[in-house]
Formats: structure tokens, C-alpha cells, sequence
């Protein structure tokens, strides 16, 4: 869990402050659902992606509105 | 599209992961991780939202008025008071019928070419 919250980190902090709290509870309830080893691994090897690869959007987005 | 609101109009294409999480707010409020859920047991788990893809498109939807966060509570045994629950608006629910009406009309001029099954 701390990794993950660790990699939250990646999002900018009013985004964070929105949204990590529910983000974290998900990944947690995920993790307590999964059916073993592997599903867990998926889990680990998917967080990673989705947290970088909507990290760069939101910070773009807010890029977006600042200079809009 | 003719006839349709400028408005809604200007939202279409919607992104996919907005349209799943309007349609799984279509029947009822729901938190997060239960529009996960939802969007998973219709999609027969082919469709597994992230929880970096739900919120950040739970963030851009709540700017464009398709949903809001609502402070309405659940039934108190289904109730997590964590979590956060949201609501689509009229808008949301205008705003998924025009890109229902937009896809069936794709899969009419697909059929037409018999790129997919059924009669044209």
C-alpha cells in the first residue's frame, strides 16, 4: 500500500488531494479480491501504467487550463 | 449530428470510459469502486476500469456537468460513508443517448456494407 500511495505521488497534489483517498481504497479493495499470487501480480503490474499514464494527462490537462 | 444540442453535440465522441461510467450511473449512484464493478460485470469483464482512468475521467465529467458528487446517502447497510458517491445529471443522461444514437447509427452503415452481422 505505501508503494502505491508512493506512486500517487505522480499526480499533482490538488488531483491527489481530490481523488487519492478513493484511489487507494480501490487498489486496496483489489488486492484483498484477488484470488491469489498471479491476480495480485496483474494488480501490481497494471498500477504502474494506469497511475503514469493518467498522471501525464491530468498534469496536462491542468497545463491546458493554465494557459488557456 | 442534425437535431442534436450544440451542446451535447460538442462532447461527442465520447471517450469510452466516459461512456461506460454514464451508463453505469444511468440506474443508480454509485461510488467508485462500484462503478468499476459495474462497468466489469456488463462488459463480462472485458472492460477494467483503473482507478487512475475512472477518477480522472470522474474529474473531466464533473467539469462538463455529466455527473456530480452527490451527498445522498445509500441505504445504511449498503452505505460506506468513506466512500464517495456520484450522480449523472440531466446532461450526463442527454449526453449518453445522443452517443448511443451516434454508435447505432455506425453500426447501421457497417451493416449496410456487411461489415457486421445482422440485415442492413
Amino acid at each position: 500500500m505505501i508503494l502505491y500511495r508512493l506512486l500517487l505521488h505522480l499526480y499533482p497534489r490538488s488531483f491527489r488531494t481530490e481523488y487519492g483517498g478513493e484511489m487507494c481504497r480501490i487498489f486496496s479493495e483489489r488486492r484483498r479480491r484477488s484470488s491469489g499470487p498471479l491476480d495480485i501480480l496483474v494488480l501490481w503490474l497494471e498500477a504502474p501504467f494506469d497511475v503514469v499514464s493518467n498522471a501525464l494527462r491530468v498534469h496536462y490537462d491542468l497545463l491546458r487550463q493554465d494557459v488557456s | 449530428m442534425a437535431g442534436e444540442d450544440p451542446e451535447v453535440e460538442a462532447l461527442l465522441p465520447l471517450p469510452e470510459a466516459t461512456f461506460h461510467i454514464l451508463l453505469a450511473l444511468a440506474d443508480s449512484d454509485r461510488h467508485g469502486y462500484a462503478i468499476i464493478q459495474d462497468v466489469a460485470l456488463r462488459s463480462r469483464g472485458e472492460i477494467l476500469l483503473g482507478a487512475g482512468t475512472l477518477y480522472r475521467s470522474i474529474q473531466r465529467m464533473q467539469e462538463q456537468g455529466l455527473i456530480i458528487e452527490t451527498r445522498e446517502r445509500p441505504a445504511p447497510e449498503l452505505d460506506d460513508e468513506r466512500r464517495r458517491y456520484y450522480r449523472i445529471t440531466d446532461f450526463g443522461d442527454a449526453v449518453a443517448r445522443a452517443e448511443c444514437r451516434r454508435l447505432a447509427r455506425l453500426v447501421r452503415l457497417a451493416r449496410a456494407r456487411g461489415f457486421a452481422p445482422g440485415t442492413a
